[in-house]
């Protein structure tokens, strides 16, 4: 490797990581599941790193994010598929905004990938939908769409908490 | 809640989201180390890729590819040279989840991956329940550029399908699993216009799709267990059904139904199993529609039988690869062949060399003039074999797709194995296939 390629890679981790923690720790339940999202994700930039542009970095390791996250879970229990495992949190001792939060956030771990993954660009990483388009490799239309269904998902699940997602994932029976 | 209940809810999702931002201030060095670490290895795995193919070639070129003879009938002589192709190489990573049972579509030079399924890949000696959850999502592959570019996804679950391309599009036809759900569908994907197009279905249930021509599909039963059902032939350009006229085989099994590109059909079938539960080695029979007259008529089949396999169409020919022989007990008969509509002739499938077993999983493809199976190569024309390399470790074990596009073989997805415990992969792995030398037999 070249030196000013991995000093290149270091500042773009410096400039860019937290960014890109906080948008896996948005999709995964829990801040190990986050870290090795992102190492897997910062592994395929560095082996790639001196054929991507600097400029185009960001969006590719935002979609690896994207995309790896399936192949994390798939190495997990049906639980965490599912991402009910979260971080252990007590509601017993938080205010009602927290725990509206807290059940927010839940909430938007049991949305399909695809309108969870963008809902987190959009209201976590403020990008718009013709970015969060060219990041996913999806058209606009496909943004909105899932943006939509996804805002809506949630609002029914803020105003009836006890119910559950009709598309969410349901465990495979394994009959042997 | 009041007011508009959308802004609230984007609101509390902002404000549900903004402390992730305030907790990582810098990622862990360990991560970074990490992903240092393991890209470097990455790398090294690459460049070694990319050293050999010059190698690979210069001794293909070496090797002189014996041309097999067309034998009568049985494979049981392995040939004596095994020529072999270049490695198995990674190529661009796709915007994909990684998946099993992806469905891969040739349009153009283009590949397209449709749906596939994220859950548990399922131990080779586990029985598993189907997957409710398959993917509506897909990609395209350029192969010759090695880009990828995300499509609009389905508006229904890829799931259980078969698929057919004409000019710029991929029709999707859909299997309902039980009579409760939605009836069959048919789909069209414009590439052109990134857009999907529900279809009319065809007027009796189908079992498989295939394209007929430049401007049509076909749609056909696979068995007339009850009772003969007409295939149907679609206009695309007008969007109806017309049902195919009966074939002389009717009513049959194991029904392939090949369609040329000049729109005529073959069908390869058994006659109707009336013993049932008694096994039987059922002679294929072959008929033939003839587009311009819009007559059937059968032609005579070789003495083999049907065990299973598939029929392709390929290199202008029907083609049954195996080359597995039967005991009749008064006579071996072969279960594979290859059939020319053209001249309406048959030749049996050149014997293969012998090869390590078990190597690759089902792979079975047909394109750019040859066969993929069970790690060998058949160079249709030439009537040659070519033995596929060796896999590396972290080549997909079971649940990959695999096409043949414009000389090389494409796999996608795919699941490999630690014990029971399995992992999905999204990777694509492209195998060159180099130009056989031999003359026609």
């Amino acid at each position: 490797m070249v030196g000013t390629s991995d000093a290149e890679f270091e500042a773009f981790v410096a400039a860019h990581g937290p960014g890109l923690l906080a948008f896996a720790r948005a999709l995964t339940a829990n801040r190990s599941d986050a870290e090795d999202l992102m190492q897997s994700a910062l592994t395929s930039a560095y082996a790639r790193w001196p054929s991507i542009r600097v400029d185009e970095a960001l969006a590719y390791v935002r979609r690896s994010i994207a995309n790896g996250r399936v192949s994390l879970w798939r190495r997990r229990s049906s639980r965490e598929v599912l991402g009910f495992e979260m971080d252990v949190v007590s509601y017993e001792h938080h205010d009602e905004d927290t725990v509206e939060r807290l059940a927010l956030r839940a909430a938007l771990l049991r949305l399909p990938r695809g309108q969870r993954v963008v809902l987190v660009l959009r209201y976590l990483l403020d990008q718009s939908d013709a970015q969060i388009a060219e990041i996913l490799g999806i058209s606009l239309a496909g943004v909105r769409s899932q943006a939509h269904r996804g805002l809506k998902t949630l609002r029914e699940q803020v105003e009836s908490p006890g119910r559950q997602d009709k598309d969410e994932p349901t465990p495979v029976r394994r009959l042997s | 809640m009041t007011g508009d209940p959308q802004a609230q809810t984007e609101v509390l999702l902002r404000r549900a989201l903004a402390p992730l931002l305030q907790e990582t201030q810098e990622v862990p060095n360990t991560i970074v180390q990490g992903a240092v670490r393991q890209g470097r290895r990455r790398r090294r795995f690459r460049r070694a890729g990319i050293a050999l193919v010059p190698l690979a070639a210069a001794v293909a070129v070496a090797v002189t590819v014996v041309s097999i003879r067309f034998s009568a009938t049985s494979p049981d002589g392995p040939p004596t040279d095994t020529p072999r192709t270049k490695g198995w190489q990674t190529v661009a990573e796709s915007p994909l989840s990684p998946r099993g049972n992806p469905t891969l579509v040739q349009v153009g030079e283009d590949v397209v991956v449709l749906g596939g399924s994220e859950t548990d890949p399922c131990p080779p000696t586990a029985f598993c329940a189907l997957d409710p959850d398959d993917l509506a999502d897909g990609a395209v592959y350029d192969p010759d550029r090695d880009v990828w570019r995300s499509i609009t996804p389905a508006p229904i679950r890829l799931t259980n399908i078969s698929t057919a391309s004409s000019g710029n599009s991929v029709y999707v036809l859909t299997h309902p699993l039980s009579g409760s759900g939605p009836k069959q569908q048919l789909w069209e994907y414009s590439l052109t216009e990134d857009r999907w197009t529900q279809m009319p279905a065809p007027p009796q249930p189908m079992d498989s799709l295939v394209s007929a021509g430049t401007d049509h599909l076909v749609a056909y039963v696979t068995a007339h267990t009850k009772t003969w059902t007409a295939d149907q032939s679609y206009d695309i350009a007008s969007r109806t059904w017309r049902s195919v006229p009966r074939d002389p085989l009717a009513p049959s099994e194991d029904r392939n139904l090949i369609a040329t590109e000049s729109g005529d059909l073959v069908v390869i079938a058994v006659d109707r199993h009336t013993q049932r539960g008694k096994p039987t080695w059922s002679p294929w029979r072959t008929a033939q529609w003839n587009a311009v007259t819009k007559t059937w008529k059968e032609v005579p089949t070789p003495d083999i039988v049907d065990s299973g396999p598939t029929w392709m169409w390929v290199a202008g020919r029907v083609v049954n690869p195996t080359t597995q022989t039967i005991d009749l007990g008064k006579r071996l008969v072969g279960t594979g062949g290859i059939f020319d509509p053209a001249d309406e002739t048959w030749q049996p499938v050149p014997s293969a060399p012998v090869g390590p077993e078990g190597v690759l999983p089902n792979l079975d493809s047909a394109g750019s003039g040859r066969v993929f199976v069970n790690d060998q190569i058949l160079d249709v024309r030439s009537g040659t074999w070519t033995q596929a390399p060796r896999p590396p470790t972290r080549f997909p074990t079971q649940d990959a797709a695999a096409i043949i596009v414009n000389d090389r073989l494409i796999v996608f997805g795919g699941a490999t194995f630690e014990g029971s415990r399995g992992t999905l992969t999204n990777d694509t792995w492209v195998l060159p296939l180099l130009a056989t030398t031999a003359s026609p037999p």
